[in-house]
């Protein structure tokens, strides 16, 4: 190598650090067009009832010219463009003239709008990669919208979709033509997002969530949850309903049977028609008395529309920042800040087989609970009295009235309606009825015989999980069963309904005729009832229950803002160190930083560069040799000639290879004087 | 501020390695492509929604998204960790061709989806079950001399093509040899050197006519075909077969400027390499033959590759 050597690229590759992509027009075929179009179309499906219809006819016709254009016309760019216009054009009539009926509707109409734009115009595999990421927009709309089952099959099937399409352009941009069928990237996707989903989930859980939204008006999917009033006779819907009305979880043994009675409303007041509360008794106690082993439990309630707390007979304590316990033991939220609507974790603890108490009944609750409408019923009131007097304690009434219930009336869920006497009608006519009939019949009854009673709502029984520590209660698990004031003993628990049927046809342990679904019902049942107890409720009430359980041994509790820290910080530790054990699997080079000889070369030429700034940056030994010349002083030119001589020997000529290291080390030490 | 990158990646990048070089993953860059960012942004917006209308499915969905694309990123790096550039061999050319570069690239055998990038030429490359890869680049050559080749890069979009992964790799001492252009319409070779003017008479009469070709500058009128040329329009020559008779190329023999003369001389020595001539290259600074074959041919073109510029 005698003569000189010049760089062919003096600088590297384009400008940019980065690598420029390749011009990849040509690899835009109309089969891979036809993939984004189908992907286009199966993405628009969930979001299709919900436009316009105008809008949805337009795009339709659109979409079919397009297809016709790009595969059996050669389409120029003019007449792209000019549906893009159009497109445009419609966006604008879309915003403007109120074809949108509401903002959802709008937001609908874009993403199906700029989709269909986005498909018109394929001429490079980005703008494959960005039809394959725009499709997943509608699903994601509609999923925010409304989350139901349809729509997570439909972003179940969509998103393996774009994810394929993606690693399939990928393929087609490196020219791997290996002509892979669809189901080997269908293959690829599912791999790629079941990888993913552990990540998803650390993220999932420790994302801390929002307290209040940022913006807009909170989802109110609530359902009716336990109602302040009740009418025997009317037709109640309650009982079809097979949506959930919240779930306990346990510590310690479920309660079964009798012990589970979850106390909603206490209704004392009557019209002859309708029960109701009375809103004078709606006081604060703070938290109840009571015997019996306390059992602590977490209610995890649906959003619901009224501020009662169900909680197991007899309630002791909820965490303040709740609710809180009123006299009559109905649970309610802490009504101040109207977080009832929300789904959230409450943890509560309540006494099972207790007993109230409280010994002494004020005066003015007496009267209260005996207060029974005038001119109703005189039938009933008659027949209460002659047995109350043919009995010799109010122990021994109750189980006469039982022995009546019993050899007289029967169950059903679809009784007569009932007319002005109600519990005359009940009792001596139709003799049919559920627990609203049954127990406000009792406590009628009761309170003629001058035996304080009232009536409680809630639930009863719920269905068992596999494991035996939780419940799922469910609105066709309403009930209502009547208390009853015994001196010296306090309320008791009678539930009327227990004395007509040994047990409900709505059984506790999961055997109700309208839940024993089978097959797909059965298993879609099970599916949501899975989702919505681990990923559907989730919310900053359960991700603080979470992050005790978690990071905590017992209750210790955390303030807000400190759990949201913890949240973020143990989030990101746990997702860091995925990330790293990935990283650092992989050769490691020692010789990262090449031969020490052209280290050592490199480092001087850097040297020689601050001097001269327009050194070229792989400049040859010779052509630097003769820069240091020009601008060093003549010793320092000398010894770098010297070098820069031994240096293309040593490069060149294997003889010279045993003296690498010291020459190495002399171009080290060499500095340029001026 | 691309400067300032540049110049802290040259530093990074360093001196050149001497083969084989394996990538580190200490020198493989990650970046979002556009697609990237928009599926970025898209997480983000999405994020936020369903955090802020408390909707877990859309929220799980969007996660789920996100970490696909961030694994993305790690499965983009792994392809390239550890990938090894085994050998790099050059096939010289004349200025104004082509040159190719064919490397043998060492993946893992899973790995697909590699591209090699120097200057603004791609070429994406097939791995046989050991993970082996050949590699073949044809670039322009587009100025004669020796040059070095550029630092390579080699990248990945993907699995996602969500990010490029890449890394640049400096190869220790890969020669590029751009012999000179040849000329369009080359000269005849230049006579024997003991100056027998009656050579091609000679030749003429005692040897068989091999081929007609095109008339080119320089051709005796004598050598005229001239019967083939009016039926075809174009003029051609008889070639005779000489298989004696050694070319003596004198380089100040030849009057035009510095990088013509070189393009001659290689043309004439291509020519007389054709001819299975023996050939004497004479050039300023040294003296090469006579000899002949595609050996002494290649020798001579190297050298004319060598020439120094025109000061």
């Amino acid at each position: 190598m005698t003569s000189k050597e010049n760089t062919l690229y003096e600088t590297v590759p384009g400008s940019t650090p980065w690598p420029k992509p390749k011009s990849t027009a040509h690899l835009i075929t109309s089969g891979n067009k036809k993939y984004a179009i189908a992907l286009m179309a199966i993405s628009l499906l969930p979001i299709l009832n919900a436009l316009p219809t105008g809008l949805t006819i337009w795009m339709t016709v659109n979409c079919l010219i397009i297809l016709l254009l790009a595969n059996f016309f050669k389409i120029s760019r003019s007449i792209r463009m000019s549906f893009a216009v159009t497109s445009s054009i419609l966006i604008a009539i879309v915003s403007f003239s109120g074809l949108a009926s509401s903002m959802q509707e709008m937001a609908y109409s874009y993403a199906a709008l700029m989709l269909c734009m986005k498909t018109m115009e394929i001429t490079s595999v980005r703008d494959l990669r960005v039809i394959s990421i725009m499709s997943i927009i509608p699903s994601l709309i509609c999923l925010i919208d409304e989350a139901n089952m349809l729509t997570g099959i439909i972003s179940i099937i969509i998103i393996p979709s774009s994810i394929s399409m993606l690693i399939f352009v990928c393929d087609i941009e490196t020219d791997q033509r290996n002509n892979a069928k669809p189901s080997y990237y269908f293959k690829k996707a599912g791999k790629t997002l079941l990888l993913a989903t552990p990540l998803a989930l650390i993220a999932f859980y420790f994302l801390p969530r929002l307290d209040s939204p940022l913006w807009g008006h909170e989802k109110t999917t609530a359902g009716t949850g336990m109602s302040e009033t009740m009418s025997p006779g009317n037709y109640d819907k309650l009982f079809n309903d097979p949506s959930v009305a919240f779930r306990a979880i346990f510590r310690t043994p479920l309660p079964v049977g009798f012990q589970a009675y979850w106390r909603g409303p206490v209704l004392t007041k009557y019209n002859g028609e309708t029960w109701s509360t009375t809103p004078s008794f709606i006081e604060a106690k703070g938290s109840a008395e009571g015997t019996g082993t306390a059992t602590s439990y977490k209610i995890m309630l649906e959003p619901q529309k009224q501020p009662y707390i169900p909680a197991l007979d007899i309630p002791l304590s909820i965490s303040p920042r709740a609710g809180l316990i009123l006299n009559n033991l109905s649970v309610v939220s802490n009504t101040t800040n109207g977080q009832w609507r929300k789904a959230r974790t409450i943890d509560m603890s309540s006494a099972i087989e207790g007993r109230n108490t409280i010994k002494d009944l004020p005066e003015e609750e007496k009267i209260l609970n005996l207060e029974l409408p005038a001119g109703y019923n005189p039938r009933a009131i008659e027949f209460a009295r002659q047995l109350r007097q043919a009995s010799n304690s109010e122990e021994e009434y109750v189980t006469k009235i039982a022995s009546y219930y019993r050899s007289n009336l029967t169950y059903t869920l679809e009784p007569p309606l009932l007319g002005k006497d109600r519990v005359d009608e009940l009792l001596f006519v139709t003799k049919q009825g559920f627990c609203e009939h049954f127990s406000s019949s009792f406590v009628v009854l009761m309170r003629a015989a001058g035996v304080p009673a009232r009536i409680v709502t809630g639930y009863q029984g719920g269905e068992i999980n596999e494991n035996r520590d939780f419940y799922t209660v469910r609105q066709l698990y309403a009930h209502a069963w009547s208390e009853v004031w015994f001196e010296g003993k306090g309320w008791t628990r009678i539930d009327p309904t227990g004395f007509v049927v040994e047990q409900r046809p709505i059984d506790p342990l999961g055997n109700n005729p309208l839940l024993k679904a089978t097959g797909l019902i059965g298993l879609s049942r099970w599916i949501s009832d899975a989702w919505g107890k681990s990923v559907g409720n989730f919310n900053s009430e359960s991700q603080r229950y979470f992050a005790e359980k978690l990071f905590t041994a017992e209750t210790i509790s955390f303030s807000p803002i400190f759990y949201k820290i913890f949240m973020i910080l143990g989030g990101a530790t746990l997702f860091l160190i995925g990330f790293m054990i990935v990283l650092n699997i992989g050769p490691r080079n020692k010789k990262l930083r090449g031969d020490p000889l052209e280290e050592a070369w490199h480092k001087a030429c850097d040297r020689l560069r601050k001097i001269v700034p327009t050194l070229p940056l792989h400049i040859t030994a010779q052509a630097a040799a003769k820069v240091a010349e020009q601008v060093l002083n003549n010793q320092s030119a000398q010894e770098f000639n010297e070098l820069s001589r031994k240096y293309s020997q040593a490069q060149y000529e294997i003889a010279y290879a045993s003296n690498r290291k010291t020459l190495a080390y002399a171009i080290g030490k060499w500095r340029p004087k001026r | 501020m691309n400067n300032i990158i540049q110049r802290w990646l040259e530093k990074r990048i360093g001196a050149p390695q001497r083969l084989p070089v394996t990538v580190n993953r200490k020198r493989l860059y990650t970046l979002p492509t556009g697609a990237g960012w928009l599926l970025l942004t898209l997480s983000l917006a999405c994020v936020i929604a369903s955090l802020n209308y408390t909707s877990n499915e859309a929220l799980l969905v969007t996660l789920i998204l996100a970490s696909a694309s961030i694994l993305s990123l790690i499965m983009g790096h792994r392809i390239l960790n550890g990938v090894t550039l085994q050998s790099i061999h050059v096939e010289p050319s004349h200025a104004g061709d082509n040159f190719t570069v064919e490397m043998e690239i060492k993946t893992k055998a899973w790995a697909k989806g590699i591209m090699v990038v120097i200057g603004n030429s791609h070429a994406a490359f097939d791995v046989d079950k050991n993970g082996v890869g050949k590699v073949r680049f044809s670039l322009p050559a587009s100025q004669r001399g020796l040059w070095v080749l550029p630092r390579l890069c080699l990248t990945t979009r993907q699995p996602l093509g969500l990010a490029t992964t890449w890394t640049w790799i400096f190869p220790q001492n890969i020669i590029v040899k751009i012999w000179p252009a040849l000329e369009r319409e080359p000269a005849l070779l230049p006579q024997i050197s003991t100056g027998n003017k009656h050579h091609i008479n000679n030749a003429m009469q005692n040897q068989d006519i091999r081929s007609l070709r095109a008339y080119r500058p320089g051709d005796s009128i004598r050598q005229i075909a001239w019967k083939q040329s009016a039926r075809s329009g174009t003029t051609f020559v008889r070639e005779y077969d000489r298989p004696t008779g050694e070319a003596v190329i004198e380089w100040d023999k030849i009057n035009l400027s510095y990088e013509e003369k070189l393009s001659r001389i290689a043309t004439w020595v291509v020519e007389a390499e054709r001819c299975g001539r023996p050939t004497k290259v004479i050039l300023p600074n040294r003296q090469l033959g006579p000899g002949k074959g595609i050996k002494h041919r290649n020798e001579c073109l190297d050298a004319l590759a060598e020439m120094p510029n025109d000061q």
